[in-house]
C-alpha cells in the first residue's frame, strides 16, 4: 500500500513538474482564496463552523483546479508512445490516479450540491461528462474541445431544454442510462488520453503536443498550420510583397503566416458573417421587444472584440522572440538600413503599421456589428470612442527588442489599466471644464496617450542597440 | 599587401560571468578557406555571430571589407552569405516562397544556380511547395545553404553547415563548396565537428580554446609538424621548440605536444623518448582539451 501511495505521489510530482512552480501556484492560490473566503464569511456571518466549511470547499475546489490545469496536461505529456510501451507501470498509475481524482471531483461536486436548488443527479452527470470532455480535449482530440463549447451552450440555454428530458435523466432508468453513457464516454476519453503506444499513439502525439503547447501562455501565439484558404491567401500576399521588393512590407512576414494581418482579416470577416446570420435569424423570429433590446444594447456585445488588441500586442512580442534566427538573416540583407538607429526606425515603423492596421480592422469590425444591430448614431459614436480607448496598446509594440523580448504579461495589463484610468479621469475633467461628452474626452485622451507612447517608442529606437535578433541582450 | 577581409582586434564577449571570447585577434585573408574548430560550448557560433555583427562584443573591434561591422553598407552585406546553425528558419513558408522572399532582398540573385542546386539536391516540385517545417533536418540545412549561395557571396560564413546531413549529403555539399565556391576565389569560414570533411576542404584550420585562437595554420603544415613527444621527465624537463602543451602522467612520463618544431630541440635518437605523428583528431583533442 505504501509503495502504491509512493507511486501516486511520484506520478503527481512528475506530471505537475511539466509546468514550473505549479505546486507553489496551486498551494498559494488555494490557501489565499480559502483564507479570504473564511475571513469574509466570518465578517458577514460571525460563524466559525460556516467559515471553516466554506474554506474547506474552496480549498478542495482549488486543488481540483490544480489537478485539471496542471496534472491532466502533464500526465498526457508524460505518457509518450515509448513510455506507454516500455514503462507500463507508469501508464497504469497515471490512469489510476486520473480515475481516482475524477471520481473524487464528481463525488465532491455532488455532495456540495446536496441541500441546494441544484439537482445532485444532474451535477454528477454534468461534472463527470465535462471533466471527461476536458481530458479528451487536453489530449488533442477535437471532439473534447467542441464538447466543452457545447456544454457551455447547454448551460446557457438550459431553460430552453425540454423539461421532460431534464426530468427524465434525473431519475430511475433515465439516470442509469445517462450514467452508463457518461462512464463509457469517460472510458473512451481515458483511453485517448493514455494511449498504449504504437502507430496510433505516434500519430495522435502531434495533436497532443500542439494542445499541450496551447496550455502555456507563450504557446498560444506560436505559429501553427494554416487552413487551405488562409494558406492560399497568404501565398498571394507574400508573392505580391516579394514582387514589390519593399523591405518594410517584407519585414512584417517575420511574424509568420498565421499572424499576418491578412489572417486577422479572415477571422474578423468570419465573425461578422456569423453575427450577420445570427442577427437575421433574430430579426425573422424574435418579437418587437427583443429587437428593440438588440437595437439599444446589442452594440455593447461587440466591445469584447476590442480586447483582441491586447492579444495582438502579445502575439507580436512572442513571434519576435521566436524568430531570432530569421531576424539574423534579415540583419544581413542589403536593403535594410545600416546603423542601429535607422534600422530600428525601419523595424518600429513596420511593426507600428501592422499594429495600426490590426487595430483599425478590430475597430472596424466592432463598428460593423454596431451598424448591423441597428444602433443609433449616438451609440455608434460611443462605440467609436470605446475603440479609441484601446489605441494606446499599439504603442506597446515599440520596445527595445534587443534587451526585452517575449510576453509583456502583467506589465501590459497594468499599463493598459493606467491608460484607461487616465483617460476616464481626464475625460471627466474635460466634461466638467469644457462640456465635452465624457466618452469623447476619454477617447481624445487615449489618442494623446497613444501618440506620446509612439513618440517615446521611436525615441527609444534611436538609442537602442540593433533590434534584431530580438532578445539577444536580455 | 593584401588587406584582410575580416579583421577582429581584441574582441571579448561574456555571458554573465562566463567568458566566451577573451581578447581574440583574428584575421581572414581573401580567398582563405578556414575551418574553425573547438569543443562544444567553446564559442564558435558566438565568434561567427560577433564577426558578422549579429552580436555586440563587450570590447574590441571587428571590420569586414574595411567597414565597421555595426555599420555595414548595403554593398558589403550583399557580398556576404551566412548559414546559421539553426536551419528550420521561415518554416511557415515553402522553399520556393522563402527563396523568392530572399531574392526580393538581394540586388543580385543567381536563378540558374538556385535551380541547379535544387535539382541536384533532390528538391523536386512537390518538395519545393511543401512547408519548410515539414522538411527533414537535412533538407532544411541544404535549403539554408542554397539560400546562402544564391547571391554568389564573396565571403561565406557557415556555422556547422553539415551537422544534419548524411554522408551523401555532406559529400554533395563539399563538392559544391569546392567546385562552385572555393574555386571562384570565395573566402569561406566554417565551423564544424566533422574532421574528415575539413581534411577534404579546409586549407587552413583555427582552433578556438578559452576564448582565443589557440592554434592556426595551414592544414598540411599543421599535420606535418604536429608531434607528440613522450619520455621520462628528466629528458623532457626543458621547453621544446614549438611546444603547445605539456602533460605529466602518473608514472612520471611527460607528454609534450609540439607543432612546427623541426627536431623539437632534442638530440636525434634520444633514448627513451618517443616521437609520434598526430592525426587531425589527435590534434583536435590535444589542442582543445
Amino acid at each position: 500500500m505504501k509503495a502504491v501511495l509512493k507511486d501516486y505521489w511520484l506520478v503527481w510530482r512528475m506530471a505537475i513538474s511539466a509546468r514550473s512552480r505549479a505546486d507553489v501556484l496551486i498551494l498559494g492560490f488555494t490557501a489565499f482564496l480559502a483564507l479570504l473566503v473564511a475571513f469574509l464569511v466570518m465578517l458577514m456571518k460571525d460563524d466559525a463552523m460556516l467559515a471553516a466549511g466554506a474554506a474547506l470547499r474552496v480549498a478542495v475546489g482549488g486543488a481540483m483546479m490544480g489537478w485539471l490545469l496542471y496534472f491532466v496536461p502533464g500526465a498526457v505529456k508524460l505518457n509518450t508512445p515509448a513510455v506507454a510501451r516500455l514503462v507500463p507501470r507508469l501508464r497504469r498509475r497515471l490512469i489510476e490516479s486520473t480515475v481516482l481524482a475524477w471520481s473524487f471531483v464528481i463525488g465532491f461536486a455532488t455532495l456540495v450540491s446536496l441541500g441546494t436548488k441544484l439537482s445532485p443527479a444532474l451535477v454528477l452527470l454534468a461534472t463527470g461528462t465535462w471533466i471527461a470532455a476536458y481530458g479528451l480535449g487536453q489530449s488533442g482530440h477535437r471532439a473534447g474541445s467542441w464538447m466543452q463549447v457545447g456544454f457551455a451552450s447547454v448551460f446557457f440555454f438550459s431553460r430552453s431544454l425540454p423539461p421532460a428530458l431534464v426530468d427524465g435523466i434525473q431519475h430511475g432508468a433515465g439516470f442509469a442510462i445517462a450514467f452508463l453513457l457518461m462512464l463509457a464516454f469517460a472510458a473512451y476519453a481515458l483511453q485517448h488520453m493514455f494511449m498504449n503506444g504504437g502507430e496510433r499513439h505516434y500519430v495522435a502525439r502531434e495533436a497532443q503536443a500542439l494542445q499541450l503547447e496551447r496550455t502555456s501562455v507563450d504557446g498560444q501565439f506560436r505559429e501553427r498550420r494554416q487552413g487551405r484558404f488562409d494558406a492560399s491567401l497568404y501565398r498571394w500576399v507574400l508573392a505580391r510583397d516579394s514582387a514589390a521588393r519593399d523591405s518594410g512590407r517584407l519585414l512584417v512576414h517575420l511574424l509568420g503566416a498565421r499572424n499576418h494581418w491578412v489572417n486577422r482579416a479572415i477571422v474578423l470577416v468570419s465573425i461578422l458573417a456569423l453575427a450577420g446570420v445570427a442577427l437575421l435569424v433574430v430579426h425573422a423570429r424574435a418579437g418587437a421587444e427583443t429587437q428593440n433590446l438588440i437595437r439599444d444594447i446589442g452594440w455593447m456585445f461587440a466591445s469584447p472584440l476590442l480586447l483582441g488588441a491586447m492579444f495582438d500586442t502579445e502575439k507580436r512580442n512572442v513571434r519576435l522572440k521566436d524568430t531570432a534566427g530569421e531576424q539574423a538573416l534579415l540583419r544581413m540583407a542589403p536593403p535594410l538600413p545600416a546603423g542601429a538607429p535607422a534600422f530600428n526606425r525601419k523595424v518600429a515603423l513596420a511593426l507600428l503599421r501592422t499594429a495600426l492596421v490590426e487595430w483599425a480592422m478590430l475597430a472596424g469590425a466592432v463598428l460593423c456589428v454596431g451598424v448591423m444591430t441597428g444602433a443609433s448614431s449616438a451609440n455608434l459614436f460611443r462605440q467609436a470612442c470605446l475603440c479609441c480607448l484601446t489605441l494606446p496598446l499599439v504603442g506597446a509594440t515599440l520596445r527595445d527588442h534587443a534587451h526585452r523580448s517575449g510576453l509583456l504579461g502583467w506589465r501590459l495589463l497594468v499599463g493598459f489599466a493606467l491608460s484607461l484610468l487616465a483617460s476616464f479621469g481626464l475625460g471627466l475633467v474635460l466634461e466638467r471644464a469644457i462640456g465635452l461628452p465624457f466618452t469623447a474626452g476619454a477617447a481624445l485622451v487615449s489618442i494623446v496617450i497613444a501618440a506620446l507612447l509612439v513618440a517615446k517608442g521611436f525615441r527609444r529606437a534611436e538609442t537602442a542597440p540593433y533590434a534584431f535578433p530580438a532578445g539577444r541582450l536580455a | 599587401m593584401t588587406t584582410a577581409i575580416i579583421q577582429s582586434a581584441a574582441i571579448s564577449k561574456h555571458f554573465g560571468s562566463a567568458t566566451i571570447l577573451n581578447g581574440l585577434d583574428w584575421q581572414i585573408m581573401p580567398g582563405q578557406v578556414i575551418g574553425l574548430l573547438g569543443r562544444n560550448g567553446a564559442g564558435k557560433s558566438t565568434l561567427l555571430e560577433c564577426l558578422l555583427g549579429l552580436r555586440e562584443t563587450d570590447s574590441g573591434a571587428v571590420r569586414i571589407y574595411g567597414e565597421d561591422v555595426s555599420q555595414l553598407s548595403d554593398a558589403t552585406r550583399a557580398r556576404i552569405g551566412y548559414v546559421p546553425q539553426k536551419s528550420d528558419l521561415f518554416e511557415w513558408m515553402t522553399p520556393r516562397q522563402m527563396l523568392a522572399y530572399f531574392k526580393a532582398l538581394y540586388p543580385r540573385w543567381n536563378d540558374a544556380k538556385v535551380d541547379g542546386l535544387l535539382a541536384r539536391w533532390g528538391f523536386d516540385k512537390l518538395m519545393q511547395n511543401k512547408a519548410i517545417s515539414k522538411l527533414s533536418g537535412g533538407e532544411q540545412q541544404r535549403l539554408s545553404i542554397i539560400r546562402a549561395l544564391a547571391h554568389d557571396p564573396e565571403l561565406l560564413v557557415l556555422d556547422e553547415p553539415v551537422s544534419a546531413l548524411d554522408p551523401v549529403g555532406r559529400r554533395e555539399f563539399l563538392r559544391e563548396l569546392i567546385d562552385g565556391v572555393i574555386e571562384r576565389g570565395t573566402t569561406v569560414v566554417f565551423s564544424t565537428h566533422i574532421l574528415s570533411d575539413l581534411e577534404r576542404v579546409a586549407l587552413d584550420l583555427a582552433f578556438l580554446k578559452d576564448g582565443r585562437i589557440a592554434l592556426q595554420g595551414r592544414l598540411d603544415e599543421l599535420l606535418e609538424g604536429a608531434r607528440r613527444v613522450v619520455g621520462p621527465a628528466a629528458l623532457l624537463d626543458k621547453p621544446l621548440v614549438g611546444e603547445l602543451r605539456r602533460q605529466r602522467a602518473q608514472d612520471g612520463t611527460v607528454s609534450v605536444l609540439t607543432c612546427g618544431g623541426v627536431g623539437h630541440g632534442l638530440p636525434a635518437g634520444t633514448a627513451g623518448v618517443r616521437v609520434e605523428p598526430l592525426s587531425l583528431e589527435d590534434l583536435f583533442i590535444e589542442v582543445t582539451q
